[in-house]
């Protein structure tokens, strides 16, 4: 399969990482893993780069962040927990129409059936 | 694994940050957080190179991350935490007064307290021939104003104390989230009491100093008294100051996954 590389990513990760969460809350390595699940494997991501995109939507408070509580006898360090905000769903949303209709759009003029 | 090689790989990455140390501190913790997740997978699989190397390559390149975390700071953050000329002497201070490897809270306490009194009491050395020789008279009486400079250094070597004992006691609850945010309070609220009282107690001792009107002046009681009531909100930000800082020393938990 052909990877999806990190340049092409760039744009579309903010509306990924929003949709990932929107199966439920997750701390960080768990948002790359449900990443991977969902693209198949085909996506080349360097996993550094999902952090300050994590830390950018909850800036623009599309999601929100909370250190877990308990660490469930799991040792080692602490995880954030993420989980999206109602302004997070709704920007979702919108990204998601803006997505529809940028591949109608685009595969229309290249001739690919959308 | 020998988690040094992640710590110095997130420090690497986050150091050069520019954004507050609550921000980088965060950032740290969750690379941490992610490394341990990433390595307990790469410890199961083969590949080429160590676990180590592996989970790195996977994280990317270190000054590529640096930038995008950068990026993922807002703009006045950045302006604010810009460093100034002179900002590595005082770093130099903050690692000084840090606690140690393997220094309890007690023997920190009794350093950095050493250390105060040892500069309040330099101070006063300079401070008051300074004020005779403005004046060009002497204090009415050499012992009461003696008596006044050992006793602002005892309030003060005893605040010192207290406030950092209590300071690594209010650490310590925060970290041990198992007695709940009740006890939290209420150890918040007997440690301000206490520092409302040392406030008071300190206030009394510099207006000792007033009666020849050398220094003091009994209006500093009301100052005081009012600077002690930002106590909790004070303790409270220090108290989670240590214990970032105790979390930075014990590299986020790191070293238990070699346990």
């Amino acid at each position: 399969m052909q990877r999806i590389e990190r340049d092409t990513l760039r744009g579309h990760l903010d509306a990924m990482v929003l949709s990932t969460l929107e199966r439920g809350e997750a701390h960080g390595f768990e948002v790359l893993r449900r990443l991977e699940e969902l693209g198949c494997g085909a996506l080349s991501l360097k996993e550094g780069t999902l952090y300050p995109v994590l830390y950018r939507l909850e800036e623009a408070r599309l999601i929100r962040g909370e250190w877990e509580d308990d660490t469930q006898g799991r040792r080692g360090p602490r995880r954030r927990i993420y989980r999206l905000t109602d302004k997070g769903r709704r920007d979702l949303v919108r990204r998601r129409e803006d997505w529809s209709h940028f591949v109608s759009t685009i595969g229309r003029i290249l001739g690919v059936p959308t | 694994m020998n988690p040094q090689v992640f710590i110095e790989a997130i420090e690497q990455a986050v150091g050069p940050v520019r954004a507050s140390d609550t921000r980088k501190d965060r950032m740290r913790e969750e690379l941490a957080a992610h490394l341990a997740a990433s390595w307990q997978e790469e410890i199961d699989r083969e590949g080429t190179g160590s676990p180590a190397e592996r989970v790195l390559r996977r994280l990317g390149p270190i000054d590529e991350l640096t930038r995008s975390l950068q990026d993922s700071v807002p703009q006045f953050e950045q302006w604010m935490f810009t460093p100034l000329p002179g900002a590595s002497g005082l770093d130099r201070i903050d690692r000084l007064v840090q606690r140690r490897e393997g220094e309890t809270p007690f023997r920190h306490a009794a350093r950095i307290t050493t250390g105060l009194v040892a500069a309040l009491a330099a101070l006063e050395l300079v401070v008051v021939p300074l004020a005779i020789a403005i004046r060009g008279r002497g204090p009415s009486s050499w012992p009461t104003t003696l008596l006044w400079a050992a006793a602002s250094l005892a309030v003060a070597a005893i605040g010192c104390m207290v406030l950092m004992l209590l300071d690594a006691r209010m650490a310590g609850a925060l970290q041990e989230r198992r007695h709940g945010r009740p006890r939290q309070w209420l150890l918040l609220v007997f440690s301000s009491l206490v520092v409302i009282g040392l406030g008071a107690g300190f206030a009394v001792t510099v207006s000792l100093g007033s009666r020849d009107g050398m220094m003091f002046v009994q209006s500093d009681w009301l100052r005081l008294g009012t600077c002690s009531l930002l106590a909790p909100v004070v303790l409270a930000v220090s108290a989670r100051e240590s214990l970032s800082r105790g979390r930075r020393r014990r590299g986020w938990g790191l070293a238990e996954l070699t346990r």
